[in-house]
């Protein structure tokens, strides 16, 4: 049975804040359409000092008459960058992804607080190799360890498997194609579940053992990962790990939305 | 605060001067600074220079994401002027940032600490402007004053949710119908013929029980509504478990031993909790959601649930309690989540 304690956190462990974290105000200062549905907003904020790279922003919306919503969304930029990258996936019933992937404009403000999150989190200092599996939107806090580590640690071994519906899904291809090209220590392998082009040559299926087993680091290589997408991506994906000898310290994760289960 | 000033010296102060500018001075109010102009014996100079400095106050408070207003000092707070009658060496030009209640305008023996924290929110950007009527370039000088309602996300809407609902929504929380799973790790898979539960206090062992024994304590249901830090809030759950007053008299234990306890669980997982939010029925060990096992992706075989603080602290795959004397951080704490986490205080992070 597990000890009690922090073993598998004390890695990242950071004083925690001594004020609270305030609200901000970002301007966004460009937009770019990554694919169909998902939305990179730049923003620029007021001595902003960075994060690390994992972490996400909390961002509040206020309408006319006073009514707010929260929503947190990942950081993609380089922790060292001057200017904040967040990326929006649109959920066509959604409340705020429209509004920030349709209406918002350059030049618009948007509160906003953080960073947060201390355990999804990735410094030269954890070390590597760096076993990266994302789905959908998932790639998002992963693109900003890549972006980190190219800088911070180049040569670390480095994987990265990403899942997405089809090839127009794929989100900041062209940095991933730009860092895999620039480093043979990175590997980044697509796989694509609904349809892939005639002349794909990558896989067409769902991460499984199988792929794991074939793209994964061996646990000889006592790697560690970080897994984000969607719930049920997540569980199976850290299970399998697991399964493949991954200790559960090792094995990070992140979920976002819904969990599969029924109401 | 500290760019903020410096940003107006750099401006006005460092050549070429483009105002006239002696001095800049904390004053006693949070964010509060006194801006000291040259004397010019020339009215209409004067005049200039005090709508220059507007402007340049202006434009640094937007680079700062907020709008700056300005009103009148009263006359009695400045001692010397162009325009009193005594000749006067210097104007005075105040240049006041403060919120407008009273309290983080008052000085600070009042607001407890400088810079107030509403000072701080103000230069990062979470004050907007007054209305422009009450603007003024004022005789004796400048008061820039700023409130803090928050900016309106430009062509938002949102979603209303009818009173009654949004009465049960604590502050920032949207409703999900869905139940999302959140954790750090991989899913622990305990066996239940390896599971036990255990109350402990420093090295001893105040009581453990089996997966058996632990089915076999008296069982309470509630239906209540659950809040996670990352937003989403889920009405109606329905749950089954032991309670903490069940659990502390099974141990043959009178009371708490200690004031706070730290929940642990399959995987390392921990959280610190004060033990009167465990009791009068505020926490049990469920073992059932909506009369259905607990999911491992939910925490099972059993997890603790206190619906009434933030859903971190139901601790998901929970082993035990240990009881000790001093309130100390557990997973989530020490990476910057609240050591309370109550939802309707929307104590999210270190410091709410």
């Amino acid at each position: 049975m597990a000890i009690p304690g922090k073993s598998s956190a004390t890695a990242v462990t950071r004083e925690p804040p001594a004020t609270r974290l305030q609200w901000r105000i970002a301007e966004v200062t460009a937009l770019r359409d990554e694919t169909p549905r998902a939305r990179s907003l730049t923003l620029r904020v007021a001595d902003w000092t960075g994060h690390i790279a994992g972490q996400h922003m909390d961002v509040r919306l206020t309408a006319a008459d006073g009514y707010q919503t929260q929503r947190s969304y990942s950081i993609a930029s380089i922790p060292q960058a001057s200017e904040l990258e967040l990326l929006v996936d649109l959920i066509p019933e959604g409340e705020v992804s429209p509004y920030l992937t349709q209406e918002v404009r350059p030049g618009d403000r948007i509160e906003m607080r953080g960073p947060i999150g201390g355990y999804f989190v990735w410094t030269a200092a954890h070390g590597g190799p760096l076993m990266l599996i994302a789905a959908g939107s998932g790639v998002v806090p992963l693109a900003s360890m890549l972006a980190y580590r190219a800088q911070a640690a180049p040569g670390l071994p480095t994987r990265l498997l990403y899942s997405v519906r089809t090839s127009e899904d794929i989100i900041f291809r062209p940095r991933l194609d730009s860092w895999a090209r620039q480093d043979p220590t990175l590997t980044v392998v697509l796989t694509l579940t609904r349809g892939a082009p005639i002349d794909w040559t990558g896989y067409r299926r769902r991460i499984d053992m199988d792929m794991l087993r074939q793209v994964a680091f061996s646990r000889d290589q006592s790697p560690l990962a970080y897994v984000c997408g969607p719930t049920s991506m997540v569980e199976e994906t850290a299970d399998h790990l697991v399964a493949l000898g991954y200790p559960p310290e090792r094995v990070r994760t992140e979920r976002f939305g819904p969990s599969g289960d029924p109401r | 605060m500290r760019s903020f000033r410096s940003r107006i010296v750099r401006f006005a102060a460092d050549p070429p001067k483009l105002l006239p500018l002696e001095t800049l001075i904390s004053e006693y109010g949070p964010g509060r600074y006194e801006l000291t102009l040259h004397y010019r014996s020339d009215l209409g100079r004067a005049a200039d220079d005090l709508a220059m400095l507007k402007r340049l106050v202006r434009a640094v408070a937007r680079r700062h994401g907020m709008t700056a207003c300005f009103m009148a000092l009263s006359y009695g707070l400045v001692h010397a002027s162009p325009l009193s009658t005594l000749p006067p060496r210097i104007a005075n030009g105040c240049s006041s940032l403060a919120r407008q209640s009273a309290r983080d305008c008052a000085a600070p023996e009042l607001s407890g600490r400088w810079p107030a924290p509403s000072t701080i929110a103000l230069l990062q950007g979470r004050c907007h402007s007054r209305d422009d009527s009450q603007y003024h370039i004022a005789r004796k000088g400048i008061i820039v004053a700023v409130d803090d309602k928050p900016p309106v996300s430009r062509g938002f809407v949102g979603r209303r949710r009818a009173t009654a609902e949004r009465e049960r929504v604590p502050p920032g929380q949207y409703v999900t119908l869905d139940f999302p799973i959140l954790s750090a790790g991989p899913t622990p898979h305990t066996p239940l013929q390896e599971w036990s539960f255990a109350l402990q206090h420093g090295p001893n062992r105040l009581a453990e029980w089996n997966w058996q024994q632990f089915e076999a304590l008296p069982k309470t249901s509630i239906t209540v509504d659950i809040h996670c830090v990352t937003k989403w809030s889920k009405f109606d759950t329905g749950w089954e478990g032991v309670t903490i007053d069940a659990l502390i008299k099974a141990a043959g234990l009178e009371q708490s031993p200690t004031a706070y306890v730290m929940a642990y669980s399959d995987g390392g997982y921990t959280t610190n909790l004060p033990v009167a939010d465990l009791l009068n029925g505020r926490g049990m060990i469920a073992s059932k959601f909506n009369g259905e096992p607990l999911a491992p992706g939910h925490g099972g075989p059993a997890r603790l649930l206190v619906p009434h603080l933030y859903f971190w602290k139901s601790a998901k795959w929970v082993r035990g309690l240990s009881f000790v004397a001093e309130d100390k951080p557990g997973f989530w704490e020490s990476l910057g989540y609240h050591m309370y986490g109550d939802p309707w205080k929307e104590q999210r992070y270190s410091g709410d």
